[in-house]
């Protein structure tokens, strides 16, 4: 027996010693651990580029934002195919908001998902080793996006929760606190504020060739002043756009329809644009507008209105820029077909050349970059808080440079109205148009133009989105009359 | 009987029998349930013969973990199939051919060539991952009995109560199938042939509209007279893109021993041509089994080494869906040869070469034609084990089991004919890349090492055996690499990939990928004492501490008890009245627990996710971007079941009657959950403990053999699991719903909520019709019932008649809901059922109670109007055999059989199968239960032979 007690004790110590416990320590081989990424500098661009690649998602700028900007605005209708809802495009058309519409879902979900990266990219890299310039600047791109995100979302619904810093999910008073309860319109134009003017800060004039597209200091007084404008602060409107201005970084580009087209990518008339290339480009923006039907270049969405059409005065060069007809030949030689395709016209923007431009067959995710921020809106900005604060001159100044570039003739006066219209023409298709008339209190006339009823008193804010107000317990409190 | 001839008789009720025979020659007696005995007759006075009870079934040898057990002395829950019932029902997949022959085992089968089916053991306890059961093949752990034939099982056993299961720790929460693979015996070398053909059908199909239909159906949609209900083609698309589908199986082995050695060696094949045209799936296994007895038998060496090489030409299933729904109006292909598509030409109303796209979906014979992928994999699994007896009764046995799998394919898809045959008018491929190939390599290897002593020794009525040990595995190692190249003319086959030249497209993340999974490794010490006295009182004490490297700090271990008594009543003084009935009775109880660590890889650390990249610079050059996509829970750890169950075996009728019945009660903790928070806080779900589901059931069986006559002797069984499962709570505070059923048209079916059972759909009611003839819907959505069934059942009946076998195995669910998905996937235009277009609202007298709404022609709520009822019942197989009578002395089997395999169902349902089980291994959240995209239930007719050397 003693025998046997010796092979047992040998033999467990010898499995003892082969099934050693700290095998149960397995490094993560999908992923990269944190220990790896807090060790290793190179790391910390890659947060920062995180929050820019939020961007790219199609619920981001892409079919939702499509929707909410233009279709629901008197400058484009849903398009596409009477049967084709694109899910709920023809609700948003008809401003039959309601907050179930995935619309409104997926621009909550999506901007707040894109302000998760830059809270977790700014708690992260303070915990980098990093250079502190170039730290800093990566602080200030990730609160130039955060800000952009935020005033996105103060457009489209109002005040909202503001989440600035990282926040454990396991602490639910802060939680119900911070997530789940809507600040005031002007606590979250605060926030914009803040971001933006400590991005401004930080923020260099201009990037080497290799960083180029990433937010400057231009981009970000750019986007300050864009913020005034709609808290109507016009001195500071004013002021800031007058710095973009001053700072002699921008000029418009001589042909007003290079502007949205390659040649125009990053140019001088350019604040800010989201970058595309193959392989990364913003999901679905130019399938979801481009021409339905045969050739099949895409799902036909947002197209422009009778109305837009019929807005521009005889000789304006930006109609033909802004608009595709059918039976017309492109820039790039494409003929577009006379019939076929199922609208009669398409947003030219939206328009990815598959011969003259960077192009893989790929209509899903294409090069084409999108413009968030341009020198010409930053004119009108200074057009408009000019006039606003009885500067007409400037206001005439800024107004008449963009009609010169449009073919037209120079104004000699100049009315809000004038200014507002030259917005309208110049901005057409842009994401501008229903915040606009909005903000400017055109909505009512405007809609009703195009046959829509715009409630007074509703319609300013996109409902909150149910989903939201169910994961909040019903915390979240529903806007006005929906 | 007399020995040697076909003289015979049989008894009268009470036993009594005459016979002539001549004095000298042997009378050979046999009943069943009792062992044959033979006499020699001596004289022609009357003999008394006392015949024994036949208690081989007792004293079977059952695997159970780490070790064997006699049937008789099991005292938890443990079904044994054999390799005769497995073969019985020609199948992909060993596992399939047992359905419905093991109560509580529910198998939801599936005829995709090459796919698994879903094993559900006593219900579902989880709602992510690890709920497959575990395989054991061998001693080689498993993740399905992929790569091993049919032909080379000997035993199939499943554990399926936690007493059983708690052996094994966190690898048992959804049971153990432990399969033994053939061995030889002593004896000469013996050869064993087994060859058939199938042929296979839909079982079941829908009838569609037909052209006319369609164009009155849209018409009355769009309340226009948009399609021309005279169109010139009338394609039946079902037709176009099935055939009828062949399988061959070839199975030859060889077997035989010595003294110290035998040996197994079994070669086979498999192929299918499918129903879906153009699919293509062949498999071929080679086995080898030895065992060497060494130093006097004191050293047993087992050695185990089977190679699978499978080879397959899948086709997309959305074939399946894209026929149901592309409209009769067009063609295959157009007079000129360009392929058909949906064009409605806006003079004429009918189908044209241009005009307004009317539906979104495709052509599913091109469909078929141009999607060109194939998949080749090779798959080695071994073991060595080691048995040595260390002191009479004290052995140790020492296993290693490994499985290395090797994976290839390619997907070529040509654009420019895809291009033509989306535009028939179109002269010239507009784009840059004609042609687009993918490939993938994969490979992983996964090893268990178990060493254990086992101690048994018996003193006097005491009989006890110890098992002590200890294990140590990794598993999911698998590694992907894929890459993409463009613009490769077309060739036969497309193994050749070359990225060196021709490649001008340079996003870095569409070219090349190879991704890992983080290994999982687990080690576990184990201890179980069997104890029993006289072999009437029995009880099984059973431990294991596992730890997993899955979770973090203490939360990676776990501790595993069980324990389960039986007691054998009927060998009791006070059961002797009843003894002439009643031959065994058997009453057992048990109680574990049991772990699950695979419910989801890895969730509970900070990792940076790459892929988030974007592009900057001049060039636009793509830089890499992370982030962490999930909030994590650090104190994340196993789901945990508790069992209690028990149950009764019984033998009545002198042995013609046996059967057994279990209950059982498993409430599992902690399951883990993804819980979704505010983007902001997360935008990915963050893995929670956060629920706790229930199940409890009965299984029962009951089976009959017995002889009529001299010659027919019958058999036949029923089962019956009854199986109730709920989610009953769910107690983290930031969880609402979880939804699943995706149909891909915004709409989803499944939703996870607290008191419900996993597997629920979550839809809109149908409350009657709007003025307009369009459903009204409850304000929000109902539980419509779980795809899961309540219960299963299986009937089973075999007659053999001199050299004529015939048998029958019968399978139902019922109480199991099914959502028609491909009818409910619509966005417009698209063709319907014949049966929509009867008794569907009309305008004129919109009050009455209608089958159907008004025709329309958009994308519809999921709602109860898709829900229809899952129950059938299918004959899974009837056989009919003839055995040879012994001609050539060299043969010494030779049987020739027909089987046809599901030939009837029964069932309401009304699409093509309601036997569902989906993509992701049966993800209860996928499309198990939903009929979209799914490879339907086939019909085959086969012819086999079977011959022994």
């Amino acid at each position: 027996m003693k025998n046997i007690k010796i092979i047992i004790i040998l033999v467990l110590s010898i499995m003892g010693f082969n099934a050693c416990e700290s095998d149960l320590n397995v490094l993560p081989q999908d992923k990269i651990s944190k220990d790896d990424f807090l060790s290793n500098p190179r790391y910390a661009s890659e947060v920062v580029n995180s929050a820019y690649n939020q961007m790219l998602n199609f619920e981001m700028y892409s079919f939702a934002w499509i929707g909410m900007t233009s279709i629901t605005s008197d400058d484009a209708d849903k398009g596409s195919s009477s049967g084709d809802a694109g899910t709920d495009k023809d609700k948003l058309d008809n401003l039959a908001f309601d907050p179930t519409l995935r619309s409104f879902n997926d621009i909550w979900k999506q901007r707040y998902a894109g302000i998760y990266r830059c809270n977790e990219g700014i708690y992260y890299l303070g915990q980098v080793n990093l250079e502190a310039g170039l730290k800093a600047r990566y602080i200030g791109e990730l609160k130039f996006l955060r800000a952009m995100f935020y005033f996105d979302l103060v457009r489209c619904f109002g005040g909202v929760p503001i989440i600035a810093d990282k926040i454990d999910f396991k602490n639910e008073e802060l939680v119900n606190q911070v997530v789940y309860t809507r600040k005031t319109k002007q606590e979250t134009y605060t926030q914009i504020e803040k971001d933006l003017n400590d991005a401004i800060i930080v923020l260099p004039a201009k990037y080497g060739s290799t960083d180029i597209g990433r937010a400057t200091k231009g981009a970000a007084q750019g986007l300050l002043s864009k913020v005034f404008m709609y808290e109507e602060k016009w001195n500071d409107a004013f002021t800031m756009s007058g710095n973009v201005i001053d700072s002699k970084q921008y000029e418009l580009l001589p042909n007003y329809g290079d502007v949205w087209r390659e040649v125009g990518e990053n140019g001088s008339e350019s604040l800010f644009e989201i970058q595309a290339t193959l392989g990364k480009g913003v999901q679905g923006y130019t399938d979801v507008q481009s021409g339905r039907g045969t050739p099949d270049y895409g799902w036909g969405f947002n197209t422009p209105t009778v109305n837009l059409t019929n807005a521009y005065e005889p000789g304006d060069k930006r109609r033909t820029a802004t608009i595709i007809f059918t039976g017309q030949v492109l820039w790039d030689g494409f003929q577009t077909p006379t019939s076929g395709w199922t609208n009669p016209r398409y947003n030219y923007k939206a328009y990815q050349s598959r011969t003259a431009e960077t192009w893989d067959d790929n209509k899903g995710e294409t090069a084409k970059n999108v413009r968030l921020l341009k020198y010409s809106d930053v004119m009108l900005i200074r057009a408009e808080s000019a006039f606003q604060i009885g500067n007409t001159n400037d206001a005439l100044k800024q107004v008449n440079k963009i009609r010169t570039r449009a073919g037209l003739d120079t104004l000699t006066t100049v009315t809000l109205n004038q200014i507002y219209k030259e917005r309208r023409l110049e901005m057409a298709m842009e994401h501008e148009r229903w915040f606009d008339i909005v903000r400017t209190g055109q909505a009512s006339t405007a809609m009703s133009a195009v046959g829509q009823v715009f409630i007074i008193g509703k319609h300013e804010l996109f409902p909150i989105p149910e989903e939201q107000i169910t994961l909040s317990k019903g915390q979240l409190t529903q806007n006005p009359n929906y | 009987m007399q020995k040697g001839t076909s003289n015979g008789s049989i008894t009268d009720i009470d036993g009594k029998f005459t016979f002539a025979m001549p004095v000298g020659s042997t009378l050979l007696i046999s009943y069943v349930g009792y062992n044959s005995q033979e006499l020699v007759i001596t004289d022609a006075n009357p003999l008394r013969i006392l015949l024994e009870s036949d208690a081989k079934n007792l004293e079977e040898v059952v695997v159970v973990g780490y070790g064997t057990k006699k049937a008789g002395a099991i005292t938890g829950s443990v079904v044994q199939i054999k390799s005769s019932d497995i073969l019985k029902t020609p199948a992909q997949s060993a596992i399939q051919s047992i359905q419905g022959k093991a109560a509580g085992v529910n198998i939801i089968a599936t005829d995709e060539p090459g796919k698994q089916p879903t094993v559900m053991i006593r219900g579902i306890n989880t709602v992510l991952g690890g709920r497959s059961p575990l395989y054991i093949i061998d001693g080689v752990e498993a993740t399905s009995l992929n790569g091993l034939s049919s032909n080379d099982i000997e035993t199939i056993d499943v554990l399926k109560d936690a007493s059983s299961l708690a052996i094994y720790g966190n690898k048992a929460a959804s049971g153990v199938i432990l399969v033994t693979t053939k061995k030889g015996t002593k004896g000469a070398i013996r050869v064993n042939y087994e060859g058939n053909v199938g042929f296979k059908g839909m079982l079941k199909t829908v009838d569609m509209a037909d052209s006319y239909r369609f164009a009155y159906y849209q018409n009355f949609a769009s309340g226009r007279s948009k399609f021309d209900t005279n169109q010139p083609y009338n394609t039946n698309w079902l037709k176009e893109i099935t055939r009828t589908g062949v399988t061959t199986n070839n199975a030859i082995s060889l077997s035989g021993g010595e003294e110290n050695v035998n040996y197994y060696f079994g070669i086979s094949r498999y192929t299918e041509q499918g129903i879906l045209k153009g699919t293509d799936y062949n498999r071929t296994n080679v086995i080898s089994k030895n065992e060497y007895k060494l130093f006097k038998n004191r050293l047993k060496i087992t050695q185990t080494f089977n190679l699978s090489i499978t080879n397959n030409v899948p086709k997309p299933l959305s074939a399946f869906t894209a026929a149901y729904k592309q409209t009769p109006i067009m063609p295959v292909k157009y007079a000129d040869g360009k392929w058909g598509m949906p064009f409605l030409d806006d003079v004429t109303s009918q189908i044209g070469v241009t005009g307004d796209k009317f539906n979104n979906v495709p052509n599913p014979v091109a469909m078929l034609g141009y999607n060109d992928e194939e998949n080749q994999n090779v798959t080695l699994f071994g073991t060595i084990s080691a048995e040595y007896t260390i002191y009479k009764d004290l052995k140790f046995n020492s296993n290693y089991g490994a499985t290395y799998d090797s994976g290839k394919g390619y997907t070529y898809t040509p654009n420019e004919l895809n291009w033509f045959s989306q535009n028939p008018t179109g002269t010239a491929f507009p784009d840059k890349y004609y042609s687009t190939l993918q490939q993938r390599r994969s490979n992983f290897y996964v090893w268990n090492w178990d060493n254990y002593f086992t101690y048994n020794k018996d003193f006097g009525k005491h009989s006890m055996t110890m098992v002590l040990g200890m294990t140590r595995s990794t598993s999911r190692t698998t590694q992907d690499l894929s890459s993409t190249r463009y613009n490769v003319p077309s060739q036969s086959n497309y193994w050749i990939l070359d990225l060196s030249k021709n490649d001008d497209k340079t996003a870095p993340s569409t070219l090349i990928s190879n991704t890992s999974q983080t290994p999982l490794v687990n080690v576990g010490y184990f201890g179980r004492v069997d104890y029993n006295y006289n072999k009437k009182y029995l009880l099984t004490v059973s431990l294991r501490r596992d730890g997993i490297s899955d979770f973090q700090g203490s939360n990676k271990w776990g501790m595993f008890p069980a324990v389960s008594g039986g007691w054998v009543i009927s060998s009791e003084n006070f059961f002797e009245p009843l003894s002439s009935v009643v031959d065994y009775v058997k009453i057992r109880g048990g109680y574990g627990q049991i772990g699950n660590g695979n419910a989801c890889p890895s969730v509970n650390q900070v990792l940076f996710q790459n892929g988030a990249s974007y592009p900057f610079g001049v060039g636009e050059t793509i830089y890499p971007g992370s982030y962490v996509p999930y909030a994590v829970d650090p104190n994340l750890t196993w789901e945990t079941t508790i069992e209690f169950g028990g149950g009764i075996d019984f033998r009545l009728f002198k042995q013609r009657l046996s059967g057994s019945i279990d209950f059982y009660t498993r409430k599992t903790d902690n399951v883990i959950l993804p819980v979704k928070l505010p983007t902001v806080l997360s935008p990915d779900p963050v893995f929670l403990n956060a629920g706790v589901v229930q199940n409890s059931g009965i299984e029962t069986v009951v089976n009959w053999e017995d002889k009529i006559g001299k010659f027919l002797i019958y058999k036949m069984g029923i089962n019956l699991a009854l199986n109730k499962n709920a989610i009953t709570d769910i107690y983290s505070g930031y969880f609402d719903k979880l939804t699943g059923g995706d149909l891909g048209n915004g709409q989803y079916t499944k939703e996870i909520h607290k008191g419900d059972p996993i597997g629920s759909f979550y839809v809109y009611q149908t409350t009657g019709y709007n003025v307009d003839g369009g459903f009204t819907y409850s304000a929000g959505r109902v539980n419509a019932g779980s795809y899961i069934p309540k219960y299963t059942y299986g009937f089973n009946l075999g007659l053999e008649y001199k050299h004529f076998d015939i048998s029958t195995d019968w399978y139902g669910v019922g109480g199991n809901k099914v959502f028609n998905g491909k009818k409910a996937q619509r966005w417009g235009g698209e063709n319907v059922e014949l049966s929509e277009l009867k008794n569907f609202w009309i305008p004129s007298a919109p009050g009455q109670n209608y089958a159907n709404p008004r025709p329309f022609s958009d994308t519809p709520l999921a709602s109860t109007y898709y829900i229809e009822d899952g129950s059938f019942l299918r004959v899974n197989n009837i056989t009919i055999g003839y055995t040879m009578p012994k001609i050539v002395k060299q043969i010494n089997k030779l049987r020739v059989f027909v089987t046809a395999t599901n030939p009837f169902i029964f069932t309401k349902y009304s699409g093509f199968s309601p036997e569902l089980s989906g993509s992701d291994n049966g993800n209860p959240l996928t499309t198990a239960g939903i009929e979209l995209d799914a490879y339907p239930t086939n019909r085959t007719l086969s012819i086999g032979i079977s011959i022994g050397i």
